[in-house]
């Protein structure tokens, strides 16, 4: 071994294979590689394994990434469970309304109670699908009038409306507009609408069913009766969000008793 | 910035997971889970910093544990994929006594195969490795000449004992 002519440490041949050798040490490596048959082999077996990891699995880096694995999607996903909090709490807080509310009302096996909630949800779907696809036209009256909008709305329902305030949640007042119900009676909508431009209604009719009910996920929307008030919330969203939705709704126009 | 930062390396990622884990699935969860974490920390990210290095030490902690809770056991490849994807037909009279490049990788310690995978595929300099995988940079280049002589013997000369695992 002493007539080796060049001297190089084993790591500095690997050095040299990834590039990432000084120049003034490459040219020993090379002239050690050219003097030595064996080192030669291995310097191209080590070269070779490089070339070989690149053509198995190299390919994957170009292919599109799948939908779980956007960046975007995660971090949407994230401040989705963030929900989850004050979600988990409307969960309790309507396990309770449920308990309380609808047996104290006789609730269960009431059939007339179902078809109350159910017409109403249906009235809500109905009026969130003819209006949340329109682009001109959502509404009659925007939220830059908002007060004017309230006051309207009051007067035709003859109530105290207010519009919830979904800010929290991302949601934007669009406006609102005045509906028929049921027997002739008035509705009103709220439209609401996020940075994605997902669309949620609230919607309020004068319905006289002469009970009150907490909150149930009835045909899409999230509907409550009050004696002689129907409200529903729905939309373009998954269920947990609405419920996060229906929360707040509820909380505003909750009665004060 | 931030999350195009994390787009940009989503595919690096992707490519390391593949190549340490062997298994389409299990390295998507894993880059999912890289790609989670790094959000949730959002606040120990450096913008001037290194993003690259940061999210593969990230997914290196997530393989480690990964690993760690399964025990020694290897990675479950899915029969067809060990037929098709990641094994190619032998071409060279080697191949009839050598091991498959990955089957071969198979055989070495992880902390070898981590070195010569980051150094092949991503082409990071062994100080960007040292960074990565927080050792010194000697260290690096004794994992990466010990592992590739290892590989190149397990490739010519077959595995010492003949391991068969489905």
């Amino acid at each position: 071994m002493n007539d080796k002519p060049y001297e190089i440490d084993e790591t500095e041949l690997h050095a040299w294979i990834d590039g990432q050798l000084d120049s003034d040490r490459a040219g020993a490596v090379e002239a050690a590689i050219a003097a030595d048959a064996e080192l030669a082999a291995r310097a191209n077996a080590y070269a070779e394994q490089n070339r070989e990891i690149r053509a198995l699995f190299g390919g994957v880096a170009d292919e599109p990434l799948p939908e779980r694995l956007r960046v975007a999607n995660i971090a949407s996903r994230q401040s989705r469970r963030r929900w989850l909090i004050p979600v988990a709490a409307s969960v309790a807080w309507l396990a309770i309304g449920l308990a309380g509310g609808w047996l104290a009302n006789g609730w269960l096996g009431d059939r007339a109670l179902v078809d109350a909630s159910r017409h109403v949800a249906q009235e809500a779907m109905s009026a969130h699908r003819v209006y949340a696809v329109e682009v001109l036209h959502p509404v009659e009256v925007f939220a830059d009038q908002e007060a004017h909008l309230v006051k309207w709305l009051s007067k035709r329902l003859g109530r105290d409306i207010r519009t919830p305030d979904l800010a929290p949640l991302g949601f934007q007042l669009v406006g609102g507009r005045l509906l028929p119900a049921k027997g002739g009676e008035p509705a009103a909508q709220f439209m609401y609408e996020d940075q994605t431009g997902r669309r949620v209604t609230v919607y309020i009719s004068l319905y006289e069913s002469g009970q009150e009910t907490a909150f149930r996920y009835q045909d899409g929307a999230f509907v409550w009766l009050e004696p002689e008030m129907g409200y529903a919330i729905t939309g373009d969203i998954p269920r947990e969000p609405l419920l996060a939705v229906s929360n707040i709704v509820y909380e505003t126009f909750e009665p004060t008793h | 910035m931030f999350l195009q930062e994390l787009e940009q390396w989503s595919p690096n990622l992707r490519r390391y997971a593949r190549a340490l884990t062997r298994n389409a699935e299990q390295a998507d969860d894993l880059v999912q889970d890289c790609l989670e974490r790094a959000l949730s920390r959002r606040h120990l990210w450096k913008e001037d910093g290194n993003t690259r290095a940061w999210l593969f030490t990230i997914m290196h902690n997530i393989h480690a544990n990964d690993t760690r809770r399964r025990g020694s056991r290897p990675a479950p490849v899915p029969i067809d994929d060990q037929d098709g994807h990641y094994s190619r037909p032998a071409s060279q009279q080697s191949r009839i006594v050598g091991l498959e490049l990955t089957a071969a990788l198979e055989e070495l310690p992880a902390e070898q195969r981590q070195v010569i995978l980051l150094v092949a595929l991503e082409g990071m300099s062994y100080g960007q490795v040292a960074e990565t995988v927080g050792i010194a940079q000697g260290t690096v280049m004794s994992r990466l000449s010990r592992g590739r002589e290892r590989l190149r013997r397990l490739m010519e000369e077959g595995a010492p004992s003949l391991r068969v695992v489905k």
